[in-house]
């Protein structure tokens, strides 16, 4: 918002984009306060002016998207952009949402999952020995090998997005197992 | 922490952030006759209740230092109301400063928001009579009085000298706020504000502070200005008299600055190096110069890239964060990013840190985020004036009580919320969410490496050996690895986003989740 002096009133104006980032031109504007509507419309380059004599609270609404109103509280000498932009008919994405899920170490070498989302489908993988599965739980089979391995779990609630976690085992030079 | 019976005061923040602003606050509390105590929030909130029923302070102030932890310091001001019944609860910080009236809505327990600098808000408390709602509702003050930086008393270290790697280390600040004015910077939109955009401390002032912390044993410091290095003709000068003040006590030290590309010039930055200069992190943000000028960076993305060719022919660690997401993000930007990711990798020394813009109210883009229909369809309410507080909302409206607010809650938010408008820039958001989590594994390994580079970096300043150099090797290679692997998954990500149906749901799921799992292998024991 800034501020102009000359102005008989106040003014608004500004630009619509498609979801690109492209100008839209010929798009219809309203703006409607108590006392006035005062229509407008995009040039080709999507800017549009409107000059509001009588400043106030006002509404500035797309006719194409009555359902979005923009509210202005304009006083005298004030000059508003705004930036309008065409979303399309967006469906939405998956992973729209990003949960969380915890491996907990249970009894010997025994995990299993922690997460407060119901529903998910579980996929357990290992970079060394073998899992057993048992319901949502797998118990792990070191390797004789030492070294580092990890376990992993991801949860897959479908639409509603996915989760990972991982826990790090170590086989020590002795045969130990260090959960990481 | 305190554990002294009866303050007046005690002073809440997240100190393992190693930021200062509370360690300012205590000790302008105690010039102006306060008892007053630093608390660490990392205590947790039942310690913290149980601090202040033994001390019974008049004051408990909360300095907020970023978005994700605020509804902590919340849920302390309400567990603290209910044993503190006549103590004035306030907050602090750059965001509330902003989004006091938000703040104040969401917690019904605080009685001010204090918007100034810590040094003000002590000269307020201490010479205007402390209100509490059921007097004065909503009461914030607001003072407009700019204290030179060399007036300041320096910061609390009563809880001793932090050691990293065996070397002592500490926070400094040589100066506050920036004299550039990028669109997403809220301490830039907060000093911009104040009138007082960019103010130094003398150089005599702040090696006085360092020496009295290096004689207690501190040997990293680790400047956290906006912005480290003044406009020029004042620059050269600023360090030469840097470099004599360091020499004449004979303080051998190491430290870290943040920059921008266009301050890296080849000679300076030897020059700091020879001073001790071992770790930059360079405010790169983005290499798509259409997002360089959406957030009003003034250099161009050739500029980013001769910055970080020009750090690594020095022998100096870089680090940035890599900025992928916006508002306005489109998939043709994201591309744009990966290629100059591509471009940087082989003088890099780090991994790379993936990011998303996260905008605050205050900010020259939460204004243009305002005025957009999008902004309005999330919600956001636009208002007149430079109250920007209503444009924040939380993602989540959930009420969290003072028992489970945890640590790293990711389902509320006082940044302000956003979606892509392009659904496969959007798609790869929630992607690289998932892959880069900084929590996971990818976020692990990214840590590993930073920790093993400051304990070289600290080994090669004071006590050098003829392995440094290969050593040095070993860790570039570390970061070119997991940087080779994170880039091959984006080609991946974005060749799908690209090329798939982006809305089935299957799919989606199972290419994530096989990228984040390969990610994890091939960056787990760094």
């Amino acid at each position: 918002m800034s501020t102009d002096a000359s102005l008989k009133g106040a003014a608004v104006y500004g630009k619509i984009f498609d979801a690109k980032g492209q100008p839209l031109a010929g798009i219809a504007l309203v703006l409607q306060s108590d006392k006035t509507t005062i229509e407008a419309a995009t040039s080709s380059d999507g800017s549009f002016y409107i000059l509001v004599p009588n400043p106030g609270a006002s509404t500035l609404i797309l006719v194409s998207d009555r359902n979005n109103p923009l509210s202005l509280q304009l006083k005298q000498f004030d000059v508003a952009y705004v930036e309008f932009m065409d979303l399309g008919a967006q469906t939405p994405l998956p992973l729209a949402e990003i949960r969380s899920v915890d491996i907990v170490w249970g009894d010997d070498l025994t995990f299993q999952v922690d997460t407060p989302w119901q529903g998910a489908r579980y996929r357990w993988s290992v970079s060394g020995g073998a899992l057993n599965q048992e319901g949502d739980s797998v118990t792990w089979e070191p390797p004789a090998e030492p070294g580092n391995y990890l376990l992993q779990l991801v949860a897959d609630w479908g639409y509603d997005g996915l989760a990972v976690d991982v826990l790090t085992l170590f086989v020590t030079e002795d045969g130990n197992i260090v959960i990481g | 922490m305190a554990t002294s019976l009866s303050v007046d005061a005690l002073v809440v923040q997240d100190l393992g952030q190693q930021k200062l602003s509370a360690r300012y606050l205590v000790p302008a509390l105690q010039r102006a006759g306060w008892r007053a105590s630093l608390v660490d929030l990392n205590d947790g909130i039942a310690a913290i209740v149980a601090l202040a029923q033994r001390t019974t302070p008049r004051l408990v102030a909360s300095s907020i230092l970023f978005a994700d932890r605020v509804n902590e310091h919340l849920a302390l001001m309400t567990a603290l109301r209910s044993v503190l019944p006549h103590a004035h609860l306030t907050i602090a910080g750059h965001l509330p400063a902003f989004a006091h009236a938000d703040l104040l809505d969401a917690c019904p327990a605080l009685d001010s928001v204090m918007r100034g600098e810590e040094e003000e808000i002590a000269r307020i408390i201490s010479t205007v009579p402390l209100q509490t709602r059921d007097t004065k509702p909503h009461a914030i003050p607001h003072a407009a009085q700019i204290i030179p930086l060399d007036d300041l008393p320096f910061p609390a270290r009563d809880d001793g000298i932090a050691s990293y790697q065996g070397y002592g280390f500490a926070t400094v600040e040589a100066s506050r706020g920036c004299y550039h004015a990028c669109s997403f910077c809220l301490p830039s939109a907060f000093h911009h504000s104040r009138g007082a955009p960019y103010r130094l401390r003398s150089i005599s002032n702040l090696v006085d502070e360092i020496e009295s912390l290096y004689l207690r044993g501190a040997r990293l410091f680790l400047f956290d200005d906006e912005q480290f290095l003044p406009p020029s003709p004042q620059r050269a000068e600023r360090i030469a008299s840097f470099a004599d003040e360091l020499e004449r006590r004979d303080l051998r030290i190491a430290f870290t600055i943040k920059c921008r590309a266009d301050d890296v010039d080849a000679k300076l930055f030897r020059r700091l190096q020879v001073l001790g200069l071992v770790r930059v992190y360079v405010g790169i943000e983005s290499g798509s110069q259409a997002t360089l000028d959406l957030y009003n960076k003034r250099v161009t993305a050739g500029q980013n890239i001769e910055a970080l060719e020009t750090l690594s022919d020095l022998g100096l660690v870089a680090d940035f964060r890599a900025v992928m997401f916006h508002p306005w993000s489109t998939f043709e930007a994201i591309e744009a990013e990966i290629e100059f990711l591509d471009r940087v990798s082989p003088w890099m020394s780090t991994a790379f840190d993936f990011r998303e813009l996260e905008i605050y109210p205050g900010t020259p883009l939460a204004r243009r985020m305002k005025m957009s229909l999008r902004a309005e369809r999330s919600n956001l309410q636009p208002t007149d004036g430079d109250s920007f507080v209503a444009i924040l909302r939380l993602r989540d409206k959930r009420h969290r009580s003072a028992q489970d607010a945890p640590r790293n809650d990711t389902s509320t938010t006082w940044s302000l919320d956003y979606t892509i408008a392009d659904p496969r820039a959007e798609l790869l958001r929630q992607c690289s969410r998932l892959v880069f989590d900084p929590a996971g594994m990818y976020g692990d390994a990214h840590r590993s490496l930073t920790t093993a580079w400051f304990a070289q970096l600290l080994a090669q300043r004071f006590q050098p050996s003829a392995s440094d150099a290969e050593r040095a090797r070993e860790l570039k290679s570390v970061a070119a690895k997991m940087n080779s692997a994170s880039l091959a998954v984006w080609r991946e990500m974005l060749a799908f986003a690209r090329d798939a149906d982006i809305h089935h749901t299957n799919r989606v799921n199972e290419k994530a989740s096989e990228w984040t799992e390969r990610l994890n292998q091939e960056t787990r024991f760094v």
